[in-house]
């Protein structure tokens, strides 16, 4: 088609605006991962955290990979320290370009989901599918905001959840990830899903630069996703730990055996309690990965029976785990059996395998309900549901505590970046969850579990948050 | 040895889901993947039953009853299954009514996780705890039940198609529909038959099969199902020693590739062998019918 002469210079006009509408975007306000701004806000003290990545003039960097601390030229050498978590990066008094960073103001980024007096957060949680989670899990994370909400919410805003089904499937985690920013527009997202899915949509929020909180934590979660913060205990972190705890501790066994669900994301921890279990003189007399959606484990009892293993570890989803422990129970097989951190920690198994899991132990990143600290939980879903509360919901309930807390201490204006800003510097005691401490390249902020114990059909205390047994 | 008895004893509990299948294909040449959740389904309920007590009465049936329950609701079941979907399909080709038995299971299936929630339920032993030791394995008493009860209805049904009248009419039904409906034989009653003995088959395998594999799950007695197909077809869809002889080929190759192999392995040994049946055997080691 041929434009008119009356067209022409206004398809002329049209195109210079278009062009420059992209050349504006394109130079318009950005920010960088992690970039501190060097505003007025005042400084806080002689101390602070940096962010990955921040340069400072004669002090320290810290690697946006690794998050190890990199002195800079003529700079002070930071002290070396355990782990990634003493990589923080500290920079004394006395520089003036530090103490411009000290102020801890960040790029807020964009403030998707938030307005004056609202802020949307998104929840992906399997309520279907292959492996979902009982209904009651996402209760607690409506129970955990609402009362929030009823108490003013955060710095005067209060949160809306939005809850999507993953229908335990990481390509539909994906999709409903994807719906969640562009259609729902949320703020920032929670995740729980089976470890491989969770880590796949987690690597997807991330490319979408969305805060991501990850509910379960993936061994060796990648140092580049700067966007995504675990809150529970590393995997491979945990086995070594469970080997300590099941040797030193509890039944201090010397011979102990690992079940686990086959899939490549259990490996780092099933390599490492292998390991930690032989540096410690010990024998793992058996081994043995098993497909989380079979019934029938007679095999596997009667393997487990022969092993002489007196502690067994269960690596593996709730179904499974109880129907194995019946099973063995029935081959006459009774070890100490071990659920790690998000597994099956829930007292709902003990309706499942009463006799076969008496006595269990288990590490878990949330109190028992038995416990007194859950007792502001407690009352809020009983007066908010009308029902009886279960350990499902202090789930929800704790990694809301954390979120909010983390939103609790974003300054105005509140954005994506400066809230990741602030997650990635929480140092923070829930009051049902295991304590987070997060630093600079610290992907997972949290080291410690509760030992549970069953005791009378039910979940209890046996030892208080610890990071080491 | 071991693992010879424990193969043997998970063959014997899908031999009894298969004999139902056997059943119904003998006398409606529909092939069921219902039979799982046909019986599940009713002790689902009978397990609800026995923790909550039945609504308005307020009774809490004994464990024993719960057994009871699964057959009788899997025969009710079965009678609304074939009066209601199985009978209008009598005539289409037999890939239908394969679909109209997927989407029974499924529909079963989704109601128990509507009903009874994700979770396992936990399924106590309707005929006791009391277990025996066999050349290092240990087999519990639903196991034990669930062995004799397959021999003792694969016994029943031999002198039942044999010996009775009833049949008698049956095999003639299966040989031709038409001409035994045109000879006085009451087809309609044959496939009733059929498919409420199958479910109250299913009931007791539910019954049975829950407590020794640890707990009841939605689907999860589809998997059985399809266990026990497996074993009709390797032994031979219209006989039930047949099927018998194959599920306990299966339960037995089972334990051996899941203690040998990596797992996931059984499965592709068992349709492994599955597939040799067909391409070797169509009717099975056994059977005077191919499966398709």
């Amino acid at each position: 088609m041929v434009g008119t002469d009356r067209q022409r210079p206004r398809r002329l006009v049209l195109a210079i605006v278009l062009i420059l509408a992209m050349v504006t975007a394109a130079c318009g306000a950005r920010f960088d991962d992690d970039t501190p701004v060097a505003a007025s806000r005042g400084a806080t003290g002689d101390t602070t955290q940096l962010d990955a990545g921040t340069p400072v003039d004669g002090a320290v960097t810290v690697d946006p990979i690794t998050g190890e601390t990199i002195p800079a030229a003529g700079g002070p050498t930071p002290a070396a320290g355990a782990g990634n978590r003493a990589a923080t990066a500290t920079t004394r008094a006395g520089s003036s370009s530090a103490s411009a960073v000290a102020a801890g103001a960040v790029e807020p980024g964009p403030s998707t989901g938030v307005t004056a007096t609202r802020i949307k957060i998104g929840y992906l949680l399997p309520l279907t599918g292959a492996a979902p989670v009982p209904s009651n899990f996402d209760k607690g994370a409506n129970v955990y905001w609402r009362y929030v909400n009823d108490r003013n919410g955060i710095n005067g805003r209060k949160v809306d959840i939005i809850i999507k089904d993953t229908q335990s499937s990481a390509s539909v985690g994906k999709q409903e990830a994807q719906k969640l920013i562009e259609d729902d527009k949320v703020f920032a997202i929670v995740v729980l899903d089976r470890l491989e899915n969770q880590k796949a949509i987690g690597a997807f929020l991330d490319a979408r630069k969305v805060p991501n909180i990850q509910i379960q934590t993936p061994a060796n979660l990648d140092a580049s996703q700067t966007w995504t913060f675990g809150v529970t205990i590393d995997h491979a972190v945990q086995g070594a730990l469970i080997a300590d705890y099941l040797i030193k501790s509890h039944p201090k066994a010397s011979k102990l055996a690992i079940v686990y669900e086959n899939t490549s994301e259990l490996h780092p921890g099933r390599d490492a309690f292998t390991k930690r279990v032989q540096a410690l003189g010990k024998q793992v007399t058996y081994s043995k990965a098993i497909e989380g959606q079979e019934n029938n484990f007679s095999d596997v009892a009667l393997e487990l029976s022969n092993s002489g293993a007196t502690a067994t570890w269960l690596y593996m989803a709730p179904t499974p785990a109880a129907k194995l422990a019946n099973q063995a129970d029935s081959a006459g097989y009774h070890p100490t059996w071990f659920a790690n951190s998000i597994s099956w920690g829930f007292d709902l198994v003990f309706t499942v395998g009463p006799k076969a899991l008496a006595g269990a132990r288990a590490f878990s990143p949330w109190l028992p309900l038995t416990d007194p600290r859950t007792k502001t939980f407690r009352d809020a879903y009983q007066s908010q549901t009308g029902e009886t509360p279960d350990d499902l919901g202090i789930v929800g309930w704790g990694v809301g505590e954390i979120v909010g807390e983390a939103i609790r201490r974003t300054p105005n204006p509140l954005g994506q970046n400066n809230f990741r800003h602030s997650f990635q510097n929480l140092d923070f005691k829930p009051q049902v969850w295991a304590p987070v401490k997060f630093g600079a390249g610290v992907r997972n902020g949290a080291a410690n579990v509760a030992v549970l114990k069953e005791s009378g059909g039910r979940w209890a205390l046996d030892r208080d948050f610890s990071s080491s047994f | 040895m071991a693992e010879l008895i424990t193969g043997l004893s998970s063959g014997a509990a899908y031999a009894l889901m298969a004999v139902g299948v056997v059943l119904v294909f003998r006398c409606t040449r529909a092939l069921s993947i219902a039979q799982g959740e046909i019986g599940a389904f009713g002790f689902f309920l009978g397990l609800r039953w026995a923790d909550r007590g039945i609504p308005l009465l307020g009774w809490h049936p004994p464990r024993f009853a719960t057994l009871l329950i699964a057959v009788v609701v899997g025969g009710l079941i079965g009678f609304v299954v074939e009066r209601l979907v199985m009978r209008p399909l009598v005539r289409r080709p037999p890939l239908d009514a394969l679909i109209a038995t997927l989407g029974i299971a499924l529909f079963l299936a989704l109601l128990e996780l509507r009903l009874f929630g994700t979770a396992t339920q936990f399924a106590p032993s309707a005929v006791g705890e009391w277990k025996i030791e066999l050349f290092g394995a240990t087999l519990v008493a639903s196991r034990v039940i669930g062995i004799v009860l397959a021999a003792a209805v694969a016994g029943a049904l031999y002198v039942f198609f044999t010996r009775t009248k009833f049949g008698l009419a049956v095999q003639a039904t299966t040989g031709d529909p038409t001409v035994a409906r045109l000879l006085g034989v009451p087809v309609n009653q044959v496939y009733r038959f059929a498919w409420v003995s199958a479910g109250m088959l299913s009931g007791v395998a539910a019954a049975l099969l829950g407590p020794s594999f640890g707990g009841l799950t939605p689907f999860g007695q589809t998997e059985f199902a399809l266990r026990a197909l497996a074993g009709s077809v390797i032994g031979g869809l219209d006989s039930v020693s047949g099927a018998i002889i194959g599920s306990l080929i299966v339960g037995v190759v089972e334990a051996y590739g899941k203690a040998h192999a990596g797992p996931g392995v059984d499965s592709l040994l068992v349709l492994g062998l599955v597939l040799v049946t067909l391409l070797v055997r169509p009717k099975g080691l056994f059977g005077a019918t191919a499966a398709a």
